[in-house]
Formats: structure tokens, C-alpha cells, sequence
């Protein structure tokens, strides 16, 4: 139509491209060619580690063990033990602890050379004062309940302090291993994050929230070899395939929060190695106040109904445990023969909705609007239609989800998930929140609480005997349903070595290098 | 024009206080509030409502807002509630990166959408319109955090050339920052391109059957210049209106682009905002985000009376 | 040009009362090339989504022990992470889209076009409906979305409000700046001293004007409204699982690019000419109208 000079236009436009290609190569570029590492090197002094995670820091929950502080809680803080993989203490800040007779009073003995960022050194007082902490509410500790069993807590001297418990608790070492040592002159204002001191061997230098955190080593740890790391920067990426992409292309050697079907893709890798970061719980529980989950087959039906094997498959990639049990898998104690009783059968579930009168119902689950909660409903949904059951979906998003666990009204039937493998059996009855005192099951008993007691002042000698005991009841009564207990990785790159995972999920980096390309 | 901009002053005024009184109302409407999200989900409801109490959330509505606009007007945007910073503090940390990927995402959507446009209205047959066409419906398709992750996957992962995560600024190092910001831009630009184009190409094939074109073809004008000067300018008008929508879909699309590339803009700081129910952060960032939008409504109208003299300035606000 | 076919038509008028000038252009566009391929794409997904429940009388959630397989005769598109049929999903997903845009889109065409083309009543009452579409058109578009899921509740309802809110604006700006342009043309003035009244000098003059610019935004707003659905997706408030949609199938078949490359480009390509139909038809009806 419009004769045009085309021909000018075009060679045009090639001059332009070419130009701009030529510039390119020209310049340096930002990508690192990264290189699978020779397999064993020294420590290497020096180095930044760059760590994506994808929750952000809340270092006013320093007292909980919260998501967001996994990449930098240890760097900055310690604790007076550290649990090993046989869930046994082992002395950080405390040396050396004993119990009296009766088990009532522990004493302590700490170690003598540590010090605050700030210069002051550790002594007795920061360890009570730490303690106090864990019980108020306000600090939102998961093990407050094993705190307040601490009914005085006082420094006998500098470096030994005497711990008088209410009553024998089988979790005091789970207590001592999470609550880090805070610092009583700066802990007031830590919320803001402008100032969190703590006797760990990296300093927290700054932090824009919800997008990086900074750490720096810390010149006067105790430890002068160590860290050998100089700086460790975390970038908070919420989206999991961001996270993997960012591990992937190089940009970061940590990755936290990685979704498990990408995990699951990286386990055979050369270049990447999984780290465990405990596990999670994923229970399906029921108001039993509720119609129909007031009559007890109902509840029964429920948990015969679900196909927990297909759930560790395809949710989990076959990297979780189809059990049915509340507690640490292979813990002390753990009653292995019953939760081989998680059995899959439709058609009894089916039968015992009919008897029951209850075929059709209709049933409204409530679940957190995140990837893995969602293919778990979108299972449990199908396996329960088939059972007979009408099922509807309230998913909510975190904030909504947070209000109606608040408020205790998470209605019919929900979908929760807890972070506690890792913990022993006796602070999981009062930590986790399904089954603990006041769970949004509604579910009380006189007979539950016995049973309960029992297990949380055994030792060695009667664990395995009260554990059992509680577990058969709460199988019966089916008011929390555990699907899967399902492990937790983070991911590191095979460049880094000399990193490990604590306390359900804290990256410990004292002994972490860089090896080189 | 400057009597023009006077005019138009209270009519801005009136959009912003509309935007302020939805921007504070909506997020509120919504079930949760800051107050249980920073308590945690093991809480008590009495901790809760300390908390709450202690954020002035329990404050009749209508003197909370009347707090929230006096500290607007005086400079005061409020303190994050999950946070524990100034509002203004925290836009300011993001507000260059966010900046910085819509103005090369912007650049590469006009360049992009007005070649493909004058390609299209000059094209008529055979395989080239064919071809054409497709390309154009691939990219319309093509939502952005699929292009996004299309990208990263080649040019991250299998072919590393770029950067897959992260960002430099440009003003820190410019060669450096440029390649962070090249596959997020790309995804970004491509389907507001096509639209671009789209709207420029019927709009140019429009104006090409007017009487004024005819008359310069008969008078021997170039075809380049009958382009340059008479068709591309006045078609500009529509095209024009829809680059200044479009620029508000880049903005919009890039909270998804920041989130898959690992930058920390303004979209991210949106997306933890409503999800922590950050009320004050919500409502500035809303605020803000109209008020760029008028501000670039008006240039558009501005710019539109420049190309076409029969749409006059002041006649019709 | 123009003023020659206005002419032209007004000589017409008097002998075809009945038939309306602006369909007879449209019906033009079915008959050429363009115009059939894209009708013929629409109409072929449409009758698939509709027939949905009776092609696949299993409907959308037979989840199977079959996870992540390849494509296969039994299974086009492969199964997904639960064992489900891709194809049989997206089919379903593309028949939620389809609700969703059919009733959205219009709303906002129809809507946005009177509320841009009140300007004609007066410049003051233009430029007033314009501000408040200002408003709708500053607020970044997914937190409007996920501000209306989270009052209305996630879900269909939720959506199409959500979708009509967010397309309304860019008809309005269209329609006022077509209304701007073509109020000071000749014509127009020359009908409005033979005193023409205002309502035919929209239908006759000012309207099919519009309708150009109207009939492709409605193509970009279709995609768009499709890409908000599947932005609420990513942030979990789009159409709530088991059910599909397209946004939330991307969404999926993202995660999974690299184990079944399948699960994300089967939707992207049923997207793709869904698009692609929808162009083409746009393109037809927009060459009608001009009057070529």
C-alpha cells in the first residue's frame, strides 16, 4: 500500500542489533560461572555465604522458633545445649548440668570466657533473665509451658545456675536448647531490629525488612578461629520457585524454604546437598463439638478414609513418613508397632458413614492458603468425597488463618501443620498445638489429662510404657488425625561446607566455608 | 496549559480523597488485622487484644483515619505495625528497584509495541501477516510470570548469560544492574507490547484511509514521510491512551515479576503487606500508586492535545 | 471519506428502515478469512467448555496413583501431581475462564463505554466519571483483586466483580478519547447544526467509532482479565481447588516445568489460541467496521 523504503529500515535496525550485541560482550558480566567443587578442601578463611530464605526475620521472636529466623537465630544468638541426632544434649554455654534426686532441681555450671557483642560478659543473670523471657506469653515461645514449669530460677554465682522445677518435665532439655541467651540491657527494644545482641559468632548488622538481612563476623568471639566466614547475607525471597531459582542460578548457596517438590528433584544432585531441618506435622483435625464429628465412628471413618501412602508420595515426592503418631519418629519411646495401624480403607469408612447415619454430610475444611496445604486438601477433599462425605473448602490466607486459630474457630474440620520433629514426646503434649490443653478440637478429658501427666514427668524407665498408653487413646478418640509427618530440608550447595541445622530448623554456620571455584 | 493544569487541580484532589477513604476502608474490611499477625497463631485472645490496643486499632474508625490523613498532609505516612519502621522508610528502601524495572520494562514495551505496530499496519499478506499475527498472539498470551520463569529456566539455568535472582542498582553500577534488570523487564514488556502494537497498528490503518493521507500520496510525498509525519502522528492519540494504561498493567504485573526474580521492590512490599494486614503500608502504597496514575493520565492528555490539534486542551477536561 | 459514507447512508436510510446499518458492517466480517478462522476457534472451545460434563463424564478430580506422567493417547496433556488428566483439566479450566470473561467483560464494555461516553452530556459530567474511573485505574490491579476475594470470599462470584472492577476503566478512556476526537470533526459539527439530535449523532456517528477501539480492547481484556485470575492464583485466591482454571493451571504447571514441560505448555497453548481466536475476530469485525 504505502511504498515504503524498507530496505533502509532494515539494514537499519541490523546495524543497531549488531551494536548492541558488540556492547554487550564488552562488559563484565554478573553472572558467576559456577563449578561443581573438588570434593575435600580445607578451611577456607574469608568469603561471603549468600542465603535465600523465604520468611522474614522477627527478632522479637528470638524466644519461638519461627520460620523467618532459621537463617540467622544461631549466628547471632546460642543457647546453653545443643540436642545431636540421638536428641541428647550436648554443652554450648552450659559445661555441665545435674539433676537432684527427684529430679526437681537442676544446676548448671556455664562456661566463663563468653561475651555479648556489646563487650559485657555472660553470666548466671542473662540465663535467668533469658528464661523469664520464654514464659511470658508476649514472646510467643512454642515451649512457655515447659518454661512456667520453672517456678524459680536463680544464680548461685556467676557461672552456675539453679533451676527449681514445679514438677519432673522430661522437656527440659528441648527448653534449653531453643531459648537463646539474650541480652537484658538491649532485649526491650529488639522489635525494631536497630540493635540485637547476643554472644554468637556473627554480628547482625543491619536488616530492611521483608528484603535482606546482614551479618558480619564477630571479631571478639570466644573463639578466635572462628567464624571463618566474614559476612553472611540473607535476601528474603517469599515466592519457593524464586528461592529455587535463586540457589539454582548461583546467586545464593543457602536455600530456606524450597518447595519440596524441588527438593525433592535436587536429592540425587552432585551439586547441591540436603540438609535436615527436622520435619513437620500435618494433622487433619475435628471440632468434636461439631455435628457429625460428635459421634465418635464418624471421626473414625475420617481417618480410615485417607490414603496417607498416595499423600507421601505425591505431596511429599515419597520422603515422608504415612504414619499416624503425634511424636518424633524414632524418638525414645516411639511406640513403632502402632503406627503401623495407619491403615487405608475406603469401604469400611464408607460402611461406618452409613451406619452412622451421616452419608452425604456436608463438611467445610479450613486450610492455609500455601502450595503444600493446598495439594493436601486437594487429596484428603477426593478421598473424603469417596467416602461419602460433601466436602467444601475455606481456604484462608495466614492472616485470616492466624485470627480464626486465635479465636478458636477454625470451624468443622482443618488442616494445620506444626514444625516440631525434633522435639521429645513430652513437650510435643503441651507445644503442639492440636493436641495440647485448649486445642481447637475442643477435645477434653479427664482421663486424657492423666495419661498425659504421665508422660510428661517419665524418664528412661517409663516413657516407652506412658507413651503407648496415650497414644492408643488418642487413636481411638481420632480427634487430630495426623496425614504424614513429612521432613524439612534446606539446601545448600555443594560448595559449602561445615554448615548445620539445630533446633528445628537454625542454621549453625560457626564452622560454615566457602570452598573455591 | 498552565491555566489547563490549575483546572485540573481539583478534580486530582478529589480522585485522592476518593483513594484515601477505599485505601483505608477495604483492607480492613478484610478478616484478620495486624494485631494477630504479629501475636502469632499460638496466642491468646487477650494477648491479642493487648496488642491490639496497644496499635490504637481499637480507636473509633472515623478518628483513625482522621489521624492517618493529618500525618499524610504533614509528611507522616505512620509506622509499619510488622515491621516496627516508618511506612516512609520502608517505601524509600524499595521504591528505586520497583522504579528502575518499570522504566526499562517501559522502554522496552513502547519500542517493542510501536515497531511491531508500524510492521503490522504495513504488512497485508501472505506468510509475513501470518507470522505476524502469531507472534503477536504468542505474546499477548504470555503472562508475564511465565515468561518470567520460561526465561530464567534458559537463560538462568541451562544457559547462564544473565542473572536469575537478586538485583544491583542501576545508579550503584550501571553494566552490572542492566543485566539483573534484562529478563525481568523482557517478561514484563512483552504482552503490554502486543497490546501496544495492536492498538497501533488498526489505529495507523485507520487514519491511513483519511482524506489527508490520499491527499499527500496524490501530491508525491514519500511513503516514508507520509508515515512519519502524517499517520503516526495522529494515530498516536489512541496508541498514546493506551501506553499510559499499559504503563499501570506494568506496574501491576511487576508485583509477580519481583516476586519470581527475587528483587525487592514495591509489588513484594504490597504482597507481605496485605498478607501481614500492614494497614498503613497498604494504604500509602494505594495512595501512591493512584496518584502516579493521575499524574501520568495527565501527561497522556497533555500529550495527546500536543499530537492531534483538533482535540483541544482546555475544551474538554 | 467518512463524510462521504455518512452521506451515502443517510441517502439509504430512508429505503431500510429496519435494518440496522452497524450489523449489516459486523455481519460483513464473518465472511472474510480472518473472521471465520477466529469465529470457528471460539466457537470450537466454547461448544468443548460446554460439553465438558458430557465428553468427560468423570469431570475434573479422578485423581489417580498416576502422578506426572508423560503424554500419552489416554492422556494428552500427561497427568498432573495427583494423577489427574491435564487435557480433561484444562478443558474444564478453560470453561471456568470462558464464565468468567463472558460475563465479565461485557459488564465492563458496556459499563465502561456509557460511563466514557457520558461526556456528551457535558464536559463537566465527563470529566467527573472520569475521576472516579481514575481511582479504579491507579489502584495496582492485584490488590484490588485480592482486596475483593478477601471481602467477598474467594471464589466465582468474587472474581467476575473483581475482573468487571478492574476492565472497566480502559473502556472508559477509550470511549471518552474517541468522544473528544470525534466531537470537533467536521461532520459532527456540520449534524449538530442540521440539528441533529444528540442521541442519533452518538448511534450514527460517534458509537461505531467507539465500538472499533471497544471491540479490541475487549481482546486485551479478555487476556488481561485471564492473567489477573491467574495472578490471584499465585497468591491462592483464585477459583478454589479441586476446581481448575487456567490461571491456576499455569500456575501448577510452572512448578513442574522441569519434571513434565507438558503440565504448563498444554493450558499456555489452549490459552495461546484461545487468544489467538479471539485476535482474529477482533481484527475481522475491526476491518468491517472501517467500512473495507
Amino acid at each position: 500500500m504505502i511504498p515504503l523504503s524498507s530496505h533502509r529500515r532494515r539494514a537499519g535496525a541490523a546495524v543497531a542489533l549488531l551494536a548492541a550485541a558488540l556492547a554487550f560482550t564488552g562488559c563484565t558480566s554478573a553472572v558467576q560461572t559456577a563449578t561443581t567443587s573438588s570434593a575435600s578442601s580445607a578451611p577456607v578463611q574469608g568469603g561471603t555465604l549468600a542465603i535465600a530464605a523465604s520468611a522474614d526475620a522477627q527478632p522479637q521472636f528470638v524466644m519461638a522458633n519461627r520460620a523467618g529466623n532459621w537463617s540467622w537465630r544461631r549466628l547471632v544468638f546460642e543457647s546453653l545445649v545443643v540436642l545431636d541426632s540421638q536428641q541428647q544434649p550436648q554443652p554450648l554455654l552450659a559445661t555441665t548440668w545435674q539433676y537432684d534426686a527427684d529430679r526437681t532441681q537442676l544446676t548448671l555450671t556455664l562456661r566463663d570466657d563468653v561475651k555479648f557483642s556489646s563487650g559485657r560478659p555472660f553470666t548466671a543473670d542473662d540465663v535467668v533473665f533469658s528464661l523469664e523471657q520464654a514464659k511470658d506469653p508476649k514472646n510467643a515461645s512454642q515451649l512457655g509451658v515447659v518454661a512456667k514449669n520453672i517456678s524459680s530460677a536463680a544464680a548461685k554465682d556467676a557461672h552456675t545456675v539453679v533451676l527449681q522445677l514445679a514438677a519432673p518435665s522430661d522437656s527440659m532439655f528441648d527448653l534449653l536448647d531453643l531459648i537463646p541467651m539474650v541480652d537484658k540491657d538491649t532485649w526491650a527494644g529488639i522489635a525494631d531490629g536497630k540493635q540485637v545482641i547476643g554472644t554468637g559468632p556473627f554480628l547482625w548488622s543491619s536488616w530492611t525488612p521483608g528484603a535482606s538481612i546482614t551479618l558480619k563476623k564477630n571479631p571478639e568471639y570466644r573463639d578466635p578461629k572462628r567464624p571463618y566466614l566474614d559476612e553472611v547475607d540473607v535476601s528474603i525471597i517469599t515466592d519457593s520457585t524464586a528461592v529455587t531459582s535463586a540457589l539454582k542460578s548461583g546467586t545464593d548457596q543457602l536455600a530456606i524454604g524450597m518447595a519440596q517438590s524441588d527438593v525433592s528433584l535436587l536429592k540425587s544432585s552432585k551439586d547441591y546437598q540436603l540438609l535436615n531441618a527436622g520435619g513437620v506435622f500435618y494433622p487433619l483435625g475435628v471440632d468434636v463439638t461439631m455435628a457429625p464429628f460428635d459421634k465418635l465412628e464418624v471421626r473414625q471413618a475420617l481417618s480410615l478414609a485417607i490414603d496417607r501412602d498416595r499423600i507421601a508420595q505425591q505431596v511429599f515426592g515419597g520422603d515422608a513418613t504415612a504414619t499416624n503418631l503425634w511424636w518424633t519418629p524414632g524418638s525414645p519411646g516411639y511406640p513403632a508397632d502402632l503406627s503401623k495401624s495407619a491403615a487405608y480403607d475406603p469401604k469400611k469408612a464408607a460402611s461406618l458413614l452409613d451406619t452412622a447415619g451421616a452419608k452425604g454430610t456436608e463438611i467445610t475444611i479450613t486450610y492455609a492458603n500455601i502450595p503444600t496445604m493446598k495439594s493436601l486438601f486437594e487429596i484428603v477433599q477426593n478421598n473424603l468425597t469417596e467416602a461419602g462425605f460433601t466436602v467444601h473448602a475455606n481456604a484462608l490466607d495466614t492472616a485470616a488463618y492466624d485470627k480464626a486459630q486465635v479465636a478458636g474457630q477454625l470451624g468443622q474440620a482443618f488442616l494445620l501443620l506444626h514444625g516440631m520433629v525434633g522435639f521429645s514426646s513430652a513437650t510435643i503434649i503441651d507445644a503442639m498445638p492440636s493436641i495440647k490443653t485448649g486445642n481447637p478440637s475442643q477435645f477434653a478429658a479427664p482421663e486424657y489429662d492423666t495419661l498425659k501427666a504421665a508422660v510428661r514427668g517419665a524418664d528412661d524407665s517409663s516413657r516407652a510404657e506412658a507413651l503407648k498408653k496415650l497414644s492408643t487413646y488418642m487413636l481411638d478418640q481420632s480427634f487430630s488425625d495426623i496425614l504424614t509427618v513429612a521432613p524439612q530440608y534446606h539446601v545448600a550447595s555443594a560448595q559449602l561446607h561445615g554448615v548445620s541445622v539445630v533446633s528445628l530448623g537454625s542454621v549453625v554456620a560457626t564452622d560454615a566455608y566457602l570452598s573455591k571455584k | 496549559m498552565g491555566s489547563y493544569l490549575l483546572r485540573r487541580i481539583p478534580s486530582i484532589l478529589l480522585v485522592l480523597l476518593l483513594t484515601s477513604v477505599i485505601a483505608f476502608a477495604l483492607p480492613r474490611l478484610a478478616s484478620g488485622d495486624p494485631a494477630t499477625t504479629a501475636a502469632g497463631s499460638d496466642a491468646s485472645p487477650a494477648a491479642v487484644a493487648a496488642i491490639r490496643t496497644q496499635m490504637g486499632l481499637d480507636q473509633p474508625l472515623p478518628l483513625q483515619y482522621l489521624d492517618w490523613i493529618g500525618g499524610v498532609l504533614t509528611g507522616d505516612l505512620g509506622q509499619s505495625f510488622s515491621a516496627h519502621r516508618s511506612v516512609a522508610e520502608l517505601i524509600g528502601t524499595r521504591l528505586e528497584s520497583t522504579f528502575e524495572l518499570a522504566a526499562v520494562a517501559a522502554v522496552l514495551m513502547i519500542a517493542i509495541g510501536v515497531l511491531l505496530g508500524i510492521a503490522g499496519a504495513r504488512v497485508h499478506g501472505g506468510f509475513w501477516r501470518a507470522a505476524l499475527d502469531a507472534v503477536n498472539a504468542v505474546l499477548l498470551a504470555a503472562p508475564p510470570f511465565l515468561t518470567g520463569l520460561v526465561l530464567i529456566l534458559a537463560f538462568g539455568i541451562a544457559w547462564p548469560v544473565l542473572p536469575a535472582s537478586g538485583e544491583v542498582s542501576l545508579s550503584e553500577n550501571f553494566e552490572i544492574g542492566i543485566q539483573y534488570l534484562l529478563l525481568p523487564a523482557v517478561a514484563l514488556a512483552l504482552p503490554q507490547a502486543a497490546a501496544i502494537s495492536r492498538l497501533l497498528e488498526s489505529s495507523m490503518k485507520a487514519t491511513a484511509r483519511e482524506d489527508f493521507v490520499d491527499l499527500a500520496k496524490a501530491k508525491g510525498v514519500p511513503g516514508g514521510r507520509i508515515v512519519r509525519k502524517h499517520i503516526l502522528r495522529n494515530s498516536f492519540g489512541p496508541a498514546l491512551v493506551t501506553i499510559g494504561l499499559r504503563l499501570g498493567e506494568l506496574l501491576a504485573g511487576a508485583i509477580v515479576v519481583e516476586a519470581i526474580f527475587g528483587r525487592h521492590g514495591l509489588g513484594t512490599l504490597a504482597i507481605t503487606s496485605v498478607q501481614n494486614r500492614d494497614y498503613l503500608v497498604i494504604q500509602a502504597l494505594i495512595l501512591g500508586a493512584v496518584f502516579i496514575a493521575v499524574i501520568m493520565q495527565l501527561l497522556t492528555e497533555i500529550g495527546v492535545a500536543f499530537l492531534d490539534p483538533r482535540v483541544r486542551l482546555g475544551g474538554a477536561a | 471519506m467518512t463524510a462521504q459514507a455518512t452521506t451515502a447512508s443517510a441517502d439509504r436510510a430512508p429505503r431500510r428502515r429496519t435494518g440496522n446499518p452497524l450489523l449489516r458492517r459486523y455481519a460483513r466480517a464473518f465472511r472474510s478469512p480472518r473472521g471465520v478462522i477466529g469465529a470457528s476457534i471460539i466457537a470450537v472451545l466454547v461448544l468443548l467448555s460446554l460439553l465438558a460434563p458430557v465428553l468427560f463424564p468423570g469431570g475434573f478430580d479422578q485423581q489417580t496413583r498416576d502422578a506426572l506422567l508423560a503424554p500419552s493417547l489416554q492422556h494428552f496433556f500427561g497427568t498432573d501431581e495427583v494423577g489427574r488428566d491435564i487435557f480433561v483439566r484444562t478443558i474444564y479450566g478453560a470453561r471456568v475462564d470462558l464464565s468468567l470473561v463472558f460475563v465479565a467483560v461485557p459488564i465492563a464494555a458496556v459499563l465502561g463505554t456509557l460511563l466514557g461516553l457520558v461526556g456528551i452530556l457535558g464536559n463537566a459530567a465527563g470529566a467527573a466519571v472520569q475521576r472516579g474511573l481514575d481511582v479504579i485505574v491507579g489502584f495496582p490491579s492485584l490488590i484490588l483483586g485480592i482486596s475483593v476475594t478477601l471481602v467477598l470470599g474467594a471464589g466465582w462470584t468474587a472474581l467476575v466483580v473483581a475482573l468487571a472492577i478492574y476492565s472497566t476503566p480502559a473502556f472508559g478512556r477509550l470511549a471518552r478519547a474517541t468522544l473528544l476526537t470525534q466531537q470537533n470533526r467536521d461532520y459532527v459539527q456540520a449534524a449538530r447544526m442540521l440539528g441533529t439530535s444528540k442521541a442519533s449523532i452518538m448511534t450514527a456517528h460517534i458509537l461505531p467509532h467507539t465500538l472499533d477501539t471497544a471491540v479490541t480492547q475487549a481482546v486485551v481484556a479478555v487476556v488481561s482479565s485471564i492473567f489477573l485470575e491467574s495472578s490471584l492464583s499465585i497468591v491462592g485466591l483464585g477459583i478454589q481447588p479441586p476446581q481448575p482454571s487456567l490461571g491456576a493451571l499455569l500456575n501448577s504447571g510452572a512448578r513442574y516445568m522441569q519434571q513434565l514441560p507438558s503440565y504448563v505448555l498444554g493450558p499456555a497453548a489452549v490459552l495461546l489460541i484461545l487468544v489467538l481466536g479471539f485476535s482474529l475476530l477482533a481484527d475481522a469485525l475491526n476491518r468491517a467496521g472501517a467500512g473495507r
